[in-house]
């Protein structure tokens, strides 16, 4: 009876044996002929087209704001992106002694990137371009020395400053591996900055506080480096 | 009154002869043809025209450019991308018209070309993948009437790529049977760019080894060999001749002086012909190889393989090489079934067939000269060319084999052309003393020579078409198109079309009508010979198509 089991139990195994012999050797045939799988044949590692990219922007490399944006493809030709910067070093702007040099310190943008896929058709890859939008603001509290007045004390400066930057833009893409990319933006375009603060002198009383509002417009053009992580 | 009705009666069958004479070349242009989708960054160019029943099917490629700009560095890399396919009508007129996108899957293919594979069309797809180093090429059938995939996408092929080679060009070469019912695919990896380093390394190795495969129709496989082993490891893959039973016959050069290969001045450098010799390799239905030296001791400078539907024999056709030229023509008959050898012949020029060629493309070429002292000077010149050309036993810078052909009384008609290079460097130095060297390639396409070869291989006649062109920085391996109905043999280049009388005499090349309408752009691309009969032309202006059609 035992013995009965055995056998039953062996023939199976050699039946099911022979099974994924007789598959092993089909699959070995089939793989120089043809083939409607292609899926597999098309999966090289970098994921299909996507929809969603996240990236970290080096931008403005001469002033030096770290920024993350998000960026979304609408269709094979349109994407929009927008996000936030934060001025984390002073660039090259570093020896800029006037208060508008401080007031690059600390400060936000916002941008809105409309753009178009010129070529590739894809955010990972090719070139587009498009016109760039930022809003930039900073709250500015420097003492700086006077140097319209005879004694170059220090003067203390107060207030705000917003600013409207407009470019257009062009950049590249290319995906370096599944889910990063690698990119660069280089616009061209102006800025218009509006200062308004209030001059005073925290020693000397005698020093009247006084209005002071600047604006001016001033050509740009910002060259940018992105890291993107695609979803 | 019955004499004036006799002189009616032949003067009307005179004419009508004229005009019968006068139709030989037959063309047809259609009428301006919009098409969007053309721009800096998409270019149309044509690949293809093939017949199904009626109608005829352009197939064009828009070339597409990847565009990556770090700020000074700009590389703009070009790769084909979606079809487009126009259905025409006998004059050439677009019927209806198809884009046939890349995007599968999401993924972008690279398309290679659309050809007719039975009652449909079949388009060629590849893809690189860079996950399993392959290159991978895809087949699609499509329905001739709807313009639009008919059935699923197969993966034909395969092979393998270096991780460099990530961007590689199709390493595939895909030839149909004469019925157009079957297809043979071969992967040569000598496609494949190599650096200087692999070349040599190549050259010392024992085998260079192809895969081939054959599908029916239906893209069913008929027929796969793995490894076939095909000369010496730097063995250039030249031509193939596949027949209607799938018997394949594939030659190659093995070359055999690597050295010497560029001559080089001070200033300018030349092209020196370096000889070859030619391994051929059949295959039979029942997977039966054998490899054939051809003329051991011989070498060649440029051979192809021609399929005689009429007796299934393959004729090896090669210049004999000879430093500066050829000096004749070898041919080799061979039955492609059973690799048995029926003749074999090797032609010289004779010294005196060398001057006469020379002679007579000089005279054709030559305007009459006015005065009596310019007719002195040239006799003064044709006197030393004659001197030059006693001491000569090849024909100068012979040294591109066009197309062969077949006639019906198993005549052979072999067209070659004259073609050298040389580079000229020029170094300027501005007002700042910054020197500038640039470096001009001349590509010299001269005159055409064909010689008609008997039914036992010897040589009958011969005939010139004076001509010479010269592309600057551009070259391509032929510049001209020869057409041939069995009976006729034409020249089409540059817009100009001429029979070929191949009676030791010269013929000369004459503008088509309709040239103003094609010499808009002139581009080797868009004009292509379709069935040895007809020359396709496709003209590209901004946003308008004209196409052409030149019969025999």
């Amino acid at each position: 009876m035992r013995n009965n089991y055995i056998t039953k139990a062996s023939f199976l195994l050699l039946f099911i044996l022979q099974l994924n012999l007789l598959n092993a050797q089909k699959t070995k045939t089939d793989k120089n002929g043809p083939s409607s799988n292609i899926a597999s044949f098309l999966d090289d590692g970098l994921g299909t087209k996507r929809y969603n990219l996240i990236r970290l922007r080096l931008s403005r490399l001469a002033v030096g704001f770290v920024g993350l944006t998000y960026e979304r493809k609408i269709s094979n030709k349109f994407g929009i992106e927008a996000g936030g910067f934060y001025q984390a070093f002073n660039g090259l702007n570093a020896l800029d002694i006037t208060y508008m040099g401080y007031a690059h310190k600390n400060q936000i943008q916002a941008l809105l990137f409309p753009k178009f896929y010129r070529t590739g058709k894809a955010m990972n890859k090719g070139y587009y371009w498009g016109p760039s939008y930022r809003f930039m603001t900073a709250s500015i509290d420097v003492n700086q020395p006077d140097y319209s007045s005879n004694n170059y004390s220090d003067i203390n400066f107060k207030g705000n400053f917003t600013g409207h930057m407009l470019t257009l833009t062009r950049g590249s893409h290319k995906q370096i591996s599944k889910n990063f990319t690698f990119g660069f933006e280089v616009g061209i375009g102006a800025y218009l900055l509006n200062y308004n603060l209030t001059k005073s002198d925290p020693k000397d009383p005698s020093y009247k506080p006084s209005k002071l509002n600047d604006g001016f417009i001033e050509f740009a053009v910002p060259i940018d480096i992105n890291f993107g992580f695609l979803f | 009154m019955k004499k004036t009705t006799l002189y009616i009666i032949l003067f009307f069958a005179f004419t009508n002869i004229k005009a019968q004479k006068r139709s030989s070349i037959s063309e047809y242009v259609s009428s301006p043809y919009e098409f969007k989708g053309i721009s800096r960054f998409n270019r149309l160019i044509f690949e293809n025209i093939v017949q199904i029943n009626k109608d005829y099917y352009a197939i064009a490629i828009t070339r597409s450019y990847d565009v990556n700009s770090y700020v000074v560095i700009r590389t703009a890399t070009p790769h084909n991308s979606d079809f487009v396919l126009f259905k025409l009508d006998a004059k050439m007129n677009v019927k209806s018209m198809e884009k046939l996108p890349v995007e599968v899957m999401e993924k972008d293919l690279e398309s290679i070309d659309i050809k007719k594979l039975g009652d449909n069309l079949c388009a060629f797809y590849y893809f690189n993948n860079r996950k399993h180093f392959k290159q991978y090429l895809f087949a699609q059938l499509i329905n001739p009437k709807t313009l639009k995939p008919l059935g699923k996408m197969f993966k034909i092929a395969e092979t393998p790529i270096t991780k460099k080679q990530k961007n590689v060009s199709p390493i595939f070469n895909i030839v149909l049977s004469p019925d157009s019912k079957q297809i043979l695919i071969t992967n040569d990896r000598t496609i494949a760019p190599r650096k200087k380093r692999e070349k040599k390394a190549a050259s010392v190795q024992k085998n260079h080894k192809v895969n081939f495969w054959i599908y029916n129709q239906n893209l069913e496989l008929l027929n796969f060999v793995k490894d076939v082993d095909f000369g010496k490891g730097n063995t250039e893959f030249l031509d193939v001749a596949f027949d209607n039973k799938g018997n394949i016959g594939f030659i190659g050069f093995e070359q055999k002086d690597s050295k010497g290969k560029i001559k080089k001045s001070a200033k300018n450098t030349e092209y020196q012909l370096v000889g070859s010799s030619i391994i051929l390799k059949i295959i039979n239905t029942s997977g039966e190889e054998s490899v054939i030296r051809i003329a051991e001791k011989l070498s060649f400078t440029s051979a192809r393989i021609v399929y005689n539907p009429n007796t299934n024999n393959i004729a090896i056709v090669g210049l004999l090489y000879s430093p500066g030229g050829s000096n004749g023509i070898y041919t080799e008959q061979i039955n492609l079934e059973t690799g048995e050898l029926i003749n074999e012949n090797e032609i010289k020029f004779s010294k005196e067939l060398i001057k006469s060629v020379d002679k007579i493309a000089r005279t054709a070429k030559r305007s009459e000269p006015k005065t009596e002292r310019k007719q002195k000077r040239q006799d003064k010149k044709d006197r030393k060319r004659d001197a030059v050309l006693n001491k000569l036993d090849y024909i100068q810078n012979l040294c591109r084999l066009g197309e062969c052909y077949y006639n019906d009384s198993n005549e052979l008609i072999v067209v070659a052309q004259q073609y050298y290079w040389y580079s000229v460097t020029t170094t300027t130095t501005d007002a700042k003393g910054h020197r500038t060297t640039t470096t001009t390639y001349y590509y010299v396409y001269d005159d055409i020579i064909t010689f008609k070869l008997d039914n036992q291989a010897e040589l009958d006649n011969f005939g010139i078409v004076p001509h010479h062109n010269v592309l600057v920085n551009y070259q391509v391996y032929k510049d001209y198109f020869a057409l041939y109905n069995s009976e006729d043999l034409y020249i089409y280049s540059n817009y100009n079309i001429g029979k070929v009388t191949i009676n030791n005499k010269a013929s000369t090349l004459k503008e088509i009508k309709n040239k103003k309408s094609f010499s808009a752009r002139r581009s080797y691309n868009n004009i292509f010979i379709y069935d040895n009969k007809n020359v396709f032309l496709a003209n590209i202006t901004k946003k308008k198509l004209t196409f052409g059609m030149l019969s025999i």
